[in-house]
C-alpha cells in the first residue's frame, strides 16, 4: 500500500491506466499464445521473432497495471458474477492446460497423464480463485483510489 | 443512432485499443507467413553489426568498423571472402540477391553460390577495375562483351598475317571465326570452351586403354558432333569393410549430363576380386568441346579397360596404375606409354611389383621404394614408358596411349586477383558489362532453386574481393538483401503441418 501511494505522485489520467491494463491483458494472453506455440512447433516463433521483447512488454504494462490500476468502477461494471459462461471458459483453459503439460512430458507414461490431469484440476480452481476470490477485497482498494 | 455510431468508430480509446490488439494479430500473420511463405515473395535483409534473421554470416570477423569522415560507422570486408547462409523457409523458384557495397580500391568482385553436387560454381562477376578502364573497343551481345585492341595498334594477326587486328562486329562472329586462341583472354569462362579442333573427324574406330586404375579419377576428353561411346570395367577390391561404389560424372560447360552409381558386388572385405561390372556411358550427339568425367570412388575399387571412340583422352592430373599381381592373378605386365605437360611429375610405388626404373628423357628415375614419393620437374612435354604399372602418378594432364592429347593451346585465363599483364593479348572476352570505375556498386543477381546447393533449408552464398588481403583494397559492405520467390503453395503439405502437433496430442 505503502508503494501504491508513493507512486501516487506519478499518476497517470483514467485513460492510460485503462490502456496499460489492456496492453498487459493483450500482451499477456499473445505471451502465451506464442509461447504455446513454440511449445507445440519448436522454432516455429523464436526464429523470427524473441519473445522476450514481448514478455518485457507484458511485465512493463503488467508492472503499470498494477502501481496504477485501473478501476473498472470508473469505467462501466462492478463485480462479476459466476456464469455458466464462465466455467466452459475455465474448463476449456484447463483442458488446454492440461493437454499442454501431458504433451510437454509425455515421456513419463502414465505418470503423464496423472500430472496433466491434477494440473488440470489445479488451473480450474485457481481460475476461480484468481477471477472470484478476492473481490470485497478488491471492491475497497479500488474505492481508495478513484481519481 | 448515428452519434453513437461516430462516437464509437471516433473514440481514441476504442481506436487505440483495436491498434493493441492489431499489433500481436499481425506479428503472428508476419511469423506464419515467414514459416509457411504464403506471400508470393519473401525479402530478408542484412545490415553489418545487426542480427540479420535469417541471413547469418559464415564469419562475423571478416567485417570489420570503422568511421568515415562523418562521423558515421562503415563496415568493410577484411578477408578475401565473406562467406554468408540463408535460411529458408521452404522450397522456392527464384532466389535474387542484392548486395550493396562500395568498392573504394578492390580489382575485382564476384558473387557465388553454392552449387548442387556435380555441378561446378560458376562466380558471377560484378566488378573488374582491369575491365572498367581497359580503353578498348567493345562488342556486347547483352550477356559477353568482347573487348578488342585497336586497329593498326602495331600487333600482328596470326591469321591474316597483316599489321592490322581482325575488328569483330558481333559476338556471333568472334564465336564463329576465333582469332589464335594464344591472343584471347577469357574473364570467369572456362578457357577450354574455345577449343575447336578444325580438321577434327568423329570415329566409329575405338580405341581401348588396356590398363586398370585404382580410386578417384578426372579425365577429359574432346567430342564434336559424334555420340560419346565409353566402356569401362569396374572390379571391387573387397580388401575393406566398406561398400565399394563408384559414381561417374559427366560434365559438360559445367552442367552435369550424364551421372550413374555402380554399386557394391554384395562382398564386403575378405580380398578377394569382384566379376567383371561393365559400365557404358553412351550421349547420341555431342556438341563440340571438352567434356570431363568425374570418377569418384574408394581406393577399393578398381576400373579400366577403357574403350572409346573419343580418341583424345586425357587423365587430368593424377593416375593410380593397378596392374599386375597385386590386383589380378595374372603375373604379367603391359607397359604403358604415358605423355604429361611441363610441371612437376611425381611417382610413387604401391607394391614391391611397382619397384622399377623409368627413362625420363633419356634419363634413368629410379623407384627403390614403396609408398616413397618420388619426383622430377619436366619442362616440355615429356613421354616416358611405365613397365610394370603398380604405382600412381602425379602430373600435368596425363595421356595414356593409344589415347591422344587435344590442342594445347587455349586462351589466357586473366586473373581478378591481381592487375593481369595484357601484351600478349588482343581480344578479352567476359560476362561483364563494365561500368564506371571505383565507387557505389550494386550487385544484382538470380538464382534458379536448381542452380542452388540446399541443405537443411539453407543456402549458401559468398562475395568474393580476390587478393583482398593482400593489396589491403578496400571494399565496403552496406547491405545484403534475398528475395525469395515462392513456386505453388503446397497447401497439403502445409495442412499437415498444421495439423501434426495436435494429431501427436491425440494420439
Amino acid at each position: 500500500m505503502e508503494i501504491k501511494r508513493y507512486f501516487k505522485i506519478f499518476n497517470f489520467p483514467p485513460v492510460a491506466k485503462e490502456l496499460f491494463s489492456f496492453v498487459f491483458e493483450v500482451s499477456l494472453v499473445s505471451y502465451l499464445l506464442f509461447y504455446l506455440i513454440e511449445s507445440l512447433a519448436p522454432q516455429f516463433i523464436t526464429q523470427f521473432f524473441n519473445l522476450n521483447l514481448l514478455l518485457g512488454t507484458t511485465m512493463l504494462s503488467g508492472a503499470l497495471t498494477v502501481i496504477f490500476p485501473f478501476s473498472k468502477k470508473m469505467g462501466e461494471k462492478g463485480l462479476h458474477k459466476i456464469t455458466i459462461k464462465d466455467i466452459l471458459v475455465f474448463v476449456f483453459l484447463s483442458l488446454i492446460s492440461s493437454a499442454l503439460i501431458w504433451y510437454k512430458i509425455k515421456s513419463l507414461g502414465k505418470t503423464a497423464v496423472v500430472v496433466a490431469a491434477l494440473s488440470g484440476i489445479v488451473v480450474f480452481f485457481m481460475s476461480f480463485i484468481v477471477m472470484f476470490g478476492d473481490q470485497d477485497g478488491k471492491k475497497e482498494d479500488s474505492d481508495e483510489y478513484i481519481d | 443512432m448515428l452519434a453513437t455510431i461516430r462516437e464509437k468508430i471516433f473514440n481514441p480509446v476504442l481506436f487505440a485499443k483495436t491498434i493493441i490488439v492489431l499489433i500481436p494479430i499481425f506479428l503472428f500473420l508476419w511469423i506464419f507467413n515467414q514459416n509457411f511463405f504464403i506471400t508470393r515473395t519473401l525479402t530478408y535483409h542484412f545490415k553489418p553489426n545487426t542480427k540479420g534473421g535469417n541471413i547469418t554470416l559464415g564469419e562475423r570477423n571478416n567485417l570489420v568498423a570503422s568511421y568515415n569522415k562523418n562521423n558515421q560507422l562503415e563496415w568493410r570486408l577484411d578477408t578475401d571472402s565473406l562467406k554468408f547462409s540463408v535460411k529458408i523457409p521452404r522450397s522456392f523458384e527464384q532466389a535474387k540477391l542484392k548486395l550493396n557495397l562500395n568498392n573504394v580500391s578492390q580489382n575485382s568482385v564476384t558473387l557465388s553460390a553454392q552449387s548442387p553436387e556435380n555441378i561446378p560454381a560458376s562466380p558471377y562477376l560484378a566488378d573488374y577495375y582491369f575491365l572498367n578502364t581497359l580503353p578498348w573497343s567493345q562488342v556486347t551481345d547483352g550477356t559477353l562483351t568482347l573487348w578488342q585492341r585497336e586497329v593498326g595498334s602495331g600487333v600482328k594477326d596470326q591469321n591474316s598475317n597483316t599489321n592490322e587486328l581482325r575488328q569483330y562486329k558481333s559476338i556471333a562472329e568472334f564465336e564463329s571465326n576465333l582469332p589464335p586462341l594464344s591472343t584471347i583472354g577469357v574473364v570467369n569462362l572456362d578457357p577450354e570452351g574455345f577449343i575447336n579442333i578444325p580438321d577434327y573427324k568423329p570415329t566409329k574406330e575405338k580405341i581401348t586403354i588396356p590398363h586398370f586404375f585404382r580410386g578417384s579419377h578426372d579425365m577429359t576428353f574432346y567430342a564434336k558432333n559424334e555420340p560419346i561411346d565409353i566402356q569401362f570395367e569396374k572390379f571391387d577390391l573387397n580388401r575393406k569393410h566398406n561398400e565399394d561404389t563408384l559414381k561417374y560424372s559427366l560434365i559438360f560447360k559445367n552442367s552435369t549430363i550424364a551421372s550413374g552409381t555402380i554399386g557394391d558386388d554384395g562382398t564386403i572385405g575378405g580380398g578377394r576380386l569382384s566379376r567383371a561390372m561393365p559400365v557404358n556411358i553412351y550421349i547420341p550427339n555431342a556438341s563440340p568441346g571438352i567434356y570431363h568425367l568425374d570418377i569418384k570412388s574408394t581406393e577399393d575399387v578398381i576400373f579400366g579397360n577403357i574403350s572409346t571412340t573419343q580418341h583424345y583422352f586425357t587423365f587430368e592430373n593424377s593416375v593410380f596404375l593397378a596392374d599386375g599381381p597385386a590386383y589380378f592373378n595374372s603375373p604379367t605386365f603391359q607397359p604403358i606409354t604415358l605423355s604429361v605437360l611441363p610441371g612437376q611429375l611425381d611417382f610413387n610405388p604401391a607394391h614391391e611389383f611397382g619397384l622399377q626404373t623409368i627413362l625420363i628423357n633419356k634419363k634413368k628415375f629410379n623407384l627403390p621404394t614403396i609408398k616413397e614419393k618420388r619426383g622430377i620437374e619436366v619442362r616440355e612435354p615429356t613421354s616416358f614408358v611405365v613397365s610394370h604399372g603398380d604405382l600412381s602418378i602425379q602430373g600435368s594432364s596425363i595421356v595414356i596411349e593409344p589415347a591422344k592429347r587435344f590442342p594445347l593451346e587455349v586462351p589466357i585465363s586473366l586473373p581478378l586477383a591481381t592487375q593481369p599483364d595484357a601484351r600478349e593479348i588482343n581480344y578479352i572476352i567476359a560476362p561483364y558489362q563494365p561500368r564506371e570505375t571505383y565507387g557505389p556498386l550494386s550487385i544484382s543477381k538470380s538464382y534458379e532453386l536448381t542452380e542452388l546447393f540446399v541443405k537443411s533449408k539453407t543456402l549458401y552464398f559468398s562475395l568474393n574481393a580476390p587478393g583482398l588481403m593482400n593489396t589491403r583494397s578496400i571494399l565496403k559492405v552496406n547491405d545484403i538483401e534475398v528475395k525469395l520467390t515462392r513456386g505453388p503453395l503446397p497447401l497439403g503439405k502445409i495442412l499437415n503441418m498444421i495439423k501434426k502437433p495436435f494429431v501427436n496430442i491425440w494420439k
